[in-house]
């Protein structure tokens, strides 16, 4: 495999620590985290319970914020945005997909998926980034090329004939789907998938990952899984062992040198 | 917004038995204010248009005093003995004034007193109030112009005998009174009977009059004690007499003998103590009846006390062409009166009927506190209920948010649904509402209870729903809506994204 000699980091950690009171006792649950995850990574943060890969997915999915360090979103620090930046930074760059799917359930297929589109910065053609640079924003669709992109993505997650379907009458593997075509809706950067397998018997799980593979080739979206779930860690181009709150291994499976900064206490390598 | 509303409603369908609760509230609330209202405005309604065709007409004119009055006499709570009511100041100036308006229909002098009745004197009309308190016959004696006064209530009719002649001091009794009498004296009352009337206001005053006739106001209430007299009869009762003012010169004698503190002085040493009785001894016996008068010298001066002031009246009452001209034409005289200089007071019917007239907006008072405490029950409820909710659908919030909703889109999303749940079940609660008054009132429910008769302003149960009623009451909902919804939504705005991770 060809190593990605000019990777563009999308997302950068650099010495993360996240500290939770747990009654009288601070729990240190991340403890001084750094790697770098590059555009069109599907990477795996992987590790055992307990060990800090969902503290991590959270602070660099912006719904939860580290105690130290600093969290870089192309290029721009998290640290100093407003609850409302954050949450239009999350809405515009992230997609999210949940261990226990999270569909609205009043919302049927069609609407779940539609449902980030409704939540606001789509009327904005450009929006400024935090460095004051005009980037363009996600523009805003008609009616007619919304109803089309919400409908490719079903048919995308092979769902075509559920779409007027609600969520309690769906399998899990089926909610999983939507949650899928959900996240990447916004057509997002970067997609967090937290134990997307978790809920899920082996065949569909295994299905979910194939679909969202092929979505991360197809359109470079950046996947980052938390995960324990072995089929991912193999499929994963990029993979972060977590233990106990650090980085133990932090592997790129193309032969790129996995990028870590200081703080980091695992050693980066490539594997060939 | 369309999705918000979308959530909304099947929110609220998903959550029957939470819908069920807050919409059963709101729409018991929305029903019985409606029908409540509807109640209140029926009785002020009749209330009102019972005092200005019967008592007060559309406007009265006064004199002015300190203490509370109306047209059914003095309402001060302090017993004094200044219970008399004030007269109308310059009342030629006035009643010319009034009648000159082209908007004034007719116009009516009133005087007013209090008086008990009996047959006759021996019966001791006064010794009842002690001894026989629930036979005392009690009346609120107006005494008219009878020339104008039943031009200015058309709704007063004649049962039975005629009008008091001019010069004739007479009085009309309602139904109410005469049977009272009747059933006291065990006899029947008949037009020309003789009737005593005890004024109690402005110290005791006898009066026998003529019972003329037995009328009719269409009374709600048959026992109501209003009397109709002629005016100086209820003026002498009330202490609207022609005055004595005259200064008596005591020779030295006579001074110093009132000055002195020996009753002997004053009486004789053997007073009591003597052969006084066996003494006495008539001068006189040529005394006849004829001549009984002569002996009590010139009663000129006290024949003054007993001769009413013709020309004074309490009230001037007021028909208009147009009620609705009612306020303009008050704020107008009241502004003459004050040019002119003439101490008057101008006021609604409200006012002239004084507490009476109150009654209804007392009602009102009482249902709407009740109405409030109900809406403060109603607040109480939803926002536990909403609360519960919240609390069940953390982790959707949680989703909304980690997906890009701001919290101005979960408030919004709350608010929706709360105002959604108020709207709905309250235009419920109006629509039942209306029609059941709509049903009520084609089924035309006779009112047999006199209370019930005056309380909805009718013979049969009549309740109109009112535009403004429906429109406050659909406010005073979202207005509850929206003050049930401020604290859930503070816990929900509490929710943080990472909420969505932790849902299993």
């Amino acid at each position: 495999m060809k190593p990605k000699e000019s990777a563009v980091s999308i997302i950068e950690v650099k010495d993360v620590r996240k500290i939770y009171p747990l009654g009288k006792v601070q729990v240190e649950a991340v403890k001084g985290v750094s790697f770098r995850i590059e555009k069109g990574d599907f990477i795996s943060i992987a590790g055992p319970s307990g060990s800090g890969k969902s503290t991590i997915l959270n602070m660099i999915g912006l719904i939860d914020t580290p105690t130290s360090g600093e969290v870089f979103i192309e290029g721009k620090p998290i640290s100093g945005l407003k609850d409302n930046q954050l949450t239009t930074l999350r809405h515009d760059t992230i997609g999210f997909i949940f261990q226990s799917f999270n569909l609205v359930p009043v919302l049927n297929v069609y609407e779940n998926i539609e449902f980030p589109l409704l939540l606001g910065t789509q009327k904005k053609a450009r929006r400024k980034a935090a460095d004051g640079a005009i980037v363009p924003a996600r523009q805003k669709m008609s009616k007619k090329e919304k109803t089309e992109w919400i409908d490719f993505l079903i048919e995308q997650v092979g769902l075509t004939q559920w779409r007027n379907h609600r969520s309690n009458e769906l399998s899990g593997g089926q909610r999983q789907r939507v949650a899928i075509a959900r996240a990447l809706v916004g057509k997002p950067s970067i997609v967090m998938a937290d134990e997307p397998t978790a809920n899920l018997d082996s065949t569909t799980g295994e299905q979910i990952l194939d679909l969202m593979k092929k979505i991360n080739k197809e359109l470079s979206t950046t996947f980052i899984f938390s995960t324990h779930d072995a089929r991912i860690v193999d499929l994963a181009d990029h993979v972060i062992l977590l233990k106990d709150g650090l980085v133990t291994e932090n592997v790129r499976k193309d032969g790129a040198v996995a990028h870590a900064s200081a703080g980091d206490g695992a050693q980066p390598r490539a594997e060939q | 917004m369309p999705v918000l509303i979308r959530i909304a409603f099947r929110n609220m369908w998903e959550h029957k038995a939470k819908s069920v609760i807050i919409g059963g509230l709101l729409g018991m609330g929305v029903l019985i204010m409606i029908v409540g209202n509807a109640m209140v405005d029926s009785a002020a309604d009749g209330l009102r248009r019972g005092y200005i065709e019967s008592y007060t007409g559309d406007v009265m004119v006064s004199g002015v005093s300190e203490q509370p009055f109306s047209i059914f006499g003095s309402e001060s709570m302090e017993m004094t003995d200044d219970e008399e009511l004030p007269i109308v100041p310059e009342y030629e100036t006035v009643y010319a004034k009034l009648t000159e308006d082209p908007r004034v229909a007719s116009v009516s002098g009133l005087v007013t007193s209090f008086g008990l009745l009996s047959r006759d004197y021996s019966e001791d009309a006064l010794a009842d109030v002690e001894t026989d308190s629930e036979n005392m016959i009690f009346g609120i004696i107006f005494g008219v112009d009878l020339s104008t006064y039943f031009d200015l209530f058309p709704g007063l009719t004649l049962k039975e005998g005629s009008l008091p002649k001019p010069g004739e001091n007479a009085v009309l009794l309602p139904q109410g009174i005469k049977d009272k009498l009747d059933k006291k004296y065990n006899t029947t009352f008949v037009p020309g009977d003789k009737i005593l009337i005890t004024g109690i206001m402005g110290g005791m005053r006898l009066r026998e009059v003529t019972l003329a006739g037995i009328y009719d106001r269409g009374e709600v209430n048959e026992n109501a004690p209003f009397i109709i007299s002629d005016a100086d009869t209820v003026r002498v009762l009330a202490g609207l007499t022609m005055s004595v003012d005259e200064t008596i010169e005591l020779d030295a004698s006579q001074t110093s003998l009132l000055a002195s503190d020996n009753p002997d002085d004053i009486f004789g040493g053997d007073l009591f103590g003597g052969d006084m009785i066996g003494e006495a001894a008539v001068v006189d016996t040529n005394v006849q009846f004829d001549n009984a008068a002569s002996l009590l010298g010139d009663t000129s001066k006290r024949e003054l006390l007993n001769t009413a002031q013709s020309g004074s009246w309490h009230f001037l009452l007021v028909r208009l062409t147009n009620e609705n001209d009612t306020y303009p034409f008050i704020a107008e005289m009241s502004d003459w009166a004050k040019e002119e200089g003439i101490q008057a007071r101008v006021a609604d019917w409200k006012e002239a009927a004084g507490t009476y007239g109150k009654m209804a907006d007392l009602v009102r008072v009482i249902f709407n506190i009740a109405i409030i405490v109900i809406a403060i029950v109603a607040v109480i409820i939803i926002m536990n209920t909403l609360v519960i909710s919240i609390i069940e659908r953390t982790a959707e919030i949680g989703t909304m948010r980690a997906l890009g909703a701001k919290r101005s889109f979960v408030r919004l999303m709350f608010l929706t649904e709360t105002l959604t749940q108020s709207v709905f079940f309250g235009l419920l609660g109006a629509g039942v509402a209306v029609v059941g008054m709509l049903v009520v009132n084609a089924c035309n429910i006779p009112l047999e209870n006199g209370f019930a008769q005056l309380l909805l302003g009718g013979e049969t149960v009549h309740l109109v729903p009112s535009a403004g009623t429906i429109i406050s009451t659909i406010v005073a909902v979202f207005l509850v809506g929206w003050l049930a919804h401020l604290y859930p939504v503070s816990i929900a705005l509490k929710i943080q994204p990472v909420k969505a991770m932790q849902s299993e």
